[in-house]
């Protein structure tokens, strides 16, 4: 018992470490000039890594002041907020719906959103791109926005939906008899009491929007490039500055890093916020 | 519970905008994609020509390999680590910070894993090759990037990291709901581990095991970012994924026709396992990524 004790601890820590280590190596790499870490296997001097020697911020100020990268921090920030705008109010009003009424489409409904959420879009975005082409919206932060939009509308609407739930139609009964209407209590008495679901939609939304690469790199070509396909053109041009890169990387990591540490138990909830009995 | 009177019209008018998003952007693109997968880039009608064409094309295969044999690699080890990692955190002292630390790597894109791993694999300039020559394992750089099998392992590692966390979590919400009474007295009469995990914790964890798996299942099949940031699909097409090959041929090499044909098998295929997924998990247990 006591072995075990001490054993479960320390194999703990060392597989935390070893799934951080990559990020760390970034970071660590990313306060480097080139010729401290560019160097061939044979002759590798990992004190020369693995020091503080040549701490320089030149990396930071080229990523941040030199180059294109804030402008697609900014592109994906803008793409959120105008997915948020869009994906919040039509997956209240579907949440409510769902919750609150029985009525006979509403199977089919829950079905159409299920099918939504899990059947990949990838033969539809053929003929999105056509459409979006012909629309002017190609490279524009409001084309990226609807796409995304359509893939998140379904979980946010299942979120809300338990959200909303949770809340005593009692409440509600009351303000009708009140004489409150339909609206009116959605938007007086529903609508505040979900903050904390709706606030959990936009972390799942900022999450998803920040990371997400196969529908960016599509449909964006540079006016509203965003930070993943930023990342990725690294790769695509054989772009060599490890150190410029991995500075990139830190600061692409920055926004999920100050969740965890300022949301974690939101996030989870937020996560999982479909998921019922726990 | 009822609330509304008028049952039938307000309801449909709250879900009405976004039936209008479904159709516009998910459902009429579809349809016209499938319009598309049947005739050439002049519109002719061909019938099924671009599915055979997709199915006899050697690369395509090729990425169906590469996508299922990643799929296997990445859900056995990640469920393999996301277990013993949720019996290692609960209960330990701290146990939401631990987990928060945890979490971060699933936070990042694979795109982010991708470039993260390219450093430390790199043949000529990474970490991993220098160790193994310093150790003497090697005595020749390893080409983790370009040669096979390496690159896919070197995938497989760079998904598992991004993937365990998750699992974890999930399998520790069933540990969680184990009551207490239940491991205490266990304890006391099945002393061995392995015993005790397969007649108390298992049954209470093999929803939360299958739905990972099923979940991560899925997801893998679906790996794009990978590729794109890590090995550019070589080599030969051999780390290639569908959606990563499905991408190329569609938008690089502008076949749209053909790619759209492929773009239906490889959703009939995902489809496949969505819906073993509907069918052990309830619809109503939803994960987001």
């Amino acid at each position: 018992m006591r072995f075990r004790d001490f054993f479960k601890p320390v194999l703990m820590l060392i597989l935390i470490l070893v799934f951080l280590f990559p990020f760390l190596y970034g970071l660590l790499i990313s306060f480097k000039p080139l010729s401290y870490i560019r160097m061939p296997v044979l002759d590798f001097s990992f004190k020369r890594v693995f020091s503080l020697d040549g701490f320089t911020l030149d990396k930071y100020a080229k990523v941040l002041l030199s180059s294109d990268f804030p402008r697609y921090v900014l592109n994906t920030s803008i793409v959120f907020v105008l997915t948020s705008v869009i994906v919040i109010p039509l997956s209240f009003f579907c949440g409510y719906t769902l919750a609150r009424y029985r009525t006979a489409f509403h199977g089919y409904f829950r079905m159409l959103l299920y099918a939504v959420m899990m059947i990949p879009v990838l033969p539809a975005l053929f003929t999105l791109y056509k459409w979006i082409s012909m629309l002017g919206l190609y490279d524009t932060h409001l084309g990226l926005a609807l796409l995304y939009s359509v893939g998140s509308i379904p979980f946010s609407a299942f979120l809300l939906e338990n959200t909303i739930k949770a809340i005593p139609p009692e409440v509600e009964q009351q303000a009708r008899v009140d004489g409150c209407g339909t609206i009116g209590r959605m938007l007086r008495i529903v609508l505040p009491l979900s903050a904390p679901g709706i606030g959990a939609v936009a972390i799942t939304l900022l999450v998803s929007v920040w990371n997400e690469v196969f529908t960016a790199i599509i449909f964006t070509a540079n006016r509203a490039k965003t930070v993943q396909v930023g990342l990725a053109d690294f790769v695509a041009r054989g772009y060599t500055d490890y150190s410029a890169q991995a500075a990139a990387l830190v600061v692409a990591s920055l926004p999920m890093i100050v969740l965890i540490i300022i949301g974690y138990k939101q996030l989870i909830r937020a996560m999982t916020g479909g998921l019922k009995g726990h | 519970m009822k609330l509304g009177k008028s049952s039938f019209n307000t309801p449909l008018l709250f879900i009405l905008p976004t039936l209008f998003v479904i159709v516009g952007f998910w459902i009429a693109p579809a349809v016209t994609s499938v319009y598309l997968s049947l005739t050439d880039p002049n519109n002719n009608f061909v019938g099924l020509d671009n599915y055979i064409k997709a199915l006899t094309d050697v690369y395509f295969q090729r990425s169906i390999t590469a996508s299922l044999l990643y799929m296997g690699g990445n859900v056995a080890i990640s469920v393999l680590i996301a277990l013993i990692m949720s019996f290692l955190m609960n209960n330990v002292r701290g146990e939401q910070y631990v987990a928060a630390t945890w979490f971060l790597p699933w936070m990042f894109s694979t795109v982010m894993a991708g470039l993260m791993f390219s450093w430390l694999f790199n043949p000529s300039f990474g970490l991993i090759n220098a160790i193994l020559l310093k150790l003497g394992i090697i005595d020749m750089p390893i080409l983790w990037l370009s040669s096979y099998p390496e690159a896919m392992i070197t995938i497989i590692i760079a998904g598992v990291w991004g993937a365990c966390a998750f699992g974890s979590l999930v399998i520790l919400s069933g540990l969680k709901s184990i009551p207490n009474e239940i491991i205490n007295s266990a304890k006391l009469e099945v002393p061995h581990f392995l015993s005790m995990f397969r007649h108390i914790y298992f049954p209470w964890i093999k929803g939360q095991v299958i739905l990972f798996a099923t979940l991560q299942t899925i997801w893998t099949l679906q790996e794009y970012g990978l590729p794109l940031a890590l090995t550019s699909g070589g080599p030969g097409g051999r780390t290639a994924f569908i959606f990563y090959y499905v991408y190329k041929e569609g938008f690089l090499s502008m076949k749209f026709n053909l790619a759209a044909a492929q773009g239906f098998i490889s959703v009939l295929f995902i489809s496949l396992f969505i819906i073993v997924y509907t069918k052990v998990v309830k619809p109503t247990e939803i994960y987001s990524r």
